[in-house]
């Protein structure tokens, strides 16, 4: 099984793809294990953290990528692909379920925020994460989602427009907007690293 | 943008050149807020991604073999191998059973054996023979009634030509003091018997008809006259016998 698992690992997004029409399991394996990471986070980001979304909003889409993988044109980028049914999947679910109306200030009740007091004491990577995520979730959805998808998936200014279906201008002009707001209000973390 | 990302990597804002500080100017324009930025920028890409549950993936994994739940094409060719094998397997127990069945019947012992309670059975017919006479005796009447029927037939036509019809009669009229009364006993699958000498019983010369005789099926080496067949020759109406294994030994393979 390992050796099938690394005979696959050298195999681009669009290969596995390919292997995946022709029924190899391993081959869904591999993409799964690129992809449910990132993807998952980018949805947690913009559906608040509310894991139990998040979670069947994944599930839903690599079940696509299992029954219709014809769907995917091997020309195109896997990536940008992928993220772009992600960022639809969110998009669906704020139209479906209002997601905002039901949380308080843009995050979810589940979701805990960490206060002003507890950065202030100690700061660590995952004190910087937390804060990051709670600036992010005050963000507007159009603001956000262009952050995450450069700054926290690392995709290039193309693929975001290409996911998003905006121009590049306009992509750089959000990501502009969104890390001057955010880089202002984690200014304290910029104090703190000197 | 990927050009301003690299100029976050520089240590300070003094560090980049009037150019550099004019492509970032929306975002930063001194050094506190460069810094800002650069925590942010540098940071975010070190955010741990996050990883879902992992009965996520198995359930993934569930429709998946759902969605393809037959094998590979590689994994059709041992199961058709296997067949093959099975199969080659049981045919040649089959053929080695056979062989092995054939030679334990036919021991030169049984075979022996066989033959000398078939000699037995010709020398010593007893039990069958009540049963022989019973079968005979009525017969005769017919054996006798069959040369009168014969003579009653009308004469043969002038021009000399033997119709079938005319053939008893013309046999009527041939001296026949060769003629003699063969009985043949014994099953008709039984070829040993014909040939032999000793299985033809001669009667008296006055008879001049053949009784074939015929095995009841259910009573085993019982004999029973099926007809009485009047002929001048017995060399006549008997087939010739072709002795087929001679033959058959005399036919070299050419190679």
């Amino acid at each position: 099984m390992r050796g099938l698992k690394s005979g696959f690992s050298h195999f681009s997004d669009e290969e596995l793809m390919l292997a995946i029409r022709q029924g190899e399991k391993t081959a869904f394996n591999e993409l799964y294990q690129r992809y449910s990471g990132k993807l998952y986070g980018y949805m947690l980001k913009l559906l608040w953290y509310n894991e139990v979304r998040a979670q069947d909003l994944l599930q839903d889409l690599f079940t696509k990528i299992i029954t219709q993988p014809h769907l995917f044109d091997t020309n195109r980028n896997f990536k940008t692909w992928v993220y772009t049914i992600a960022s639809n999947l969110c998009k669906n679910e704020f139209k479906r379920n209002e997601v905002r109306k039901n949380t308080s200030n843009g995050l979810d009740n589940h979701y805990h925020v960490s206060g002003a007091e507890d950065v202030e004491q100690t700061v660590t990577d995952w004190e910087f994460k937390a804060a990051l995520e709670e600036e992010l979730m005050k963000l507007d959805d159009k603001h956000r989602e262009v952050f995450i998808l450069k700054h926290i998936d690392g995709l290039s200014i193309k693929e975001i427009s290409e996911i998003v279906g905006i121009n590049e201008g306009t992509v750089k002009s959000r990501l502009f907007y969104a890390i001057k707001k955010l880089a202002t209000e984690l200014k304290m973390f910029e104090l703190v690293e000197r | 943008m990927k050009q301003i990302d690299d100029l976050f990597l520089k240590d300070h804002y003094s560090d980049l050149t009037p150019s550099e500080q004019t492509l970032i100017e929306d975002l930063c324009s001194d050094e506190v807020s460069f810094q800002q930025v650069k925590v942010l920028v540098t940071r975010s890409m070190n955010v741990l991604p996050v990883s879902p549950p992992a009965h996520l993936l198995e359930a993934l994994n569930q429709t998946f073999d759902q969605t393809y739940p037959e094998p590979s094409a590689k994994g059709m060719r041992p199961r058709m191998f296997n067949l093959f094998i099975s199969s080659a397997v049981a045919a040649s127990l089959l053929i080695f059973f056979a062989i092995y069945l054939f030679n334990s019947t036919s021991t030169p012992e049984e075979q022996t054996a066989r033959v000398n309670k078939q000699i037995e059975r010709k020398h010593n017919p007893a039990p069958n023979k009540q049963l022989a006479k019973k079968t005979t005796a009525p017969n005769q009447p017919l054996v006798a009634e069959l040369p009168q029927v014969i003579h009653s037939d009308p004469p043969p036509s002038d021009d000399g030509i033997i119709t079938p019809s005319d053939e008893p009669l013309a046999l009527a009229a041939e001296p026949q003091e060769e003629a003699k009364s063969l009985e043949i006993r014994g099953t008709r699958s039984d070829y040993s018997v014909l040939p032999s000498e000793a299985t033809f019983v001669s009667k008296l010369p006055s008879s001049n008809t053949y009784e074939w005789t015929a095995v009841d099926k259910n009573i085993e080496s019982s004999s029973v006259v099926i007809a009485n067949v009047p002929s001048r020759k017995r060399s006549n109406l008997e087939p010739k016998r072709l002795n087929t294994s001679l033959l058959l030994k005399q036919i070299k393979p050419v190679y």
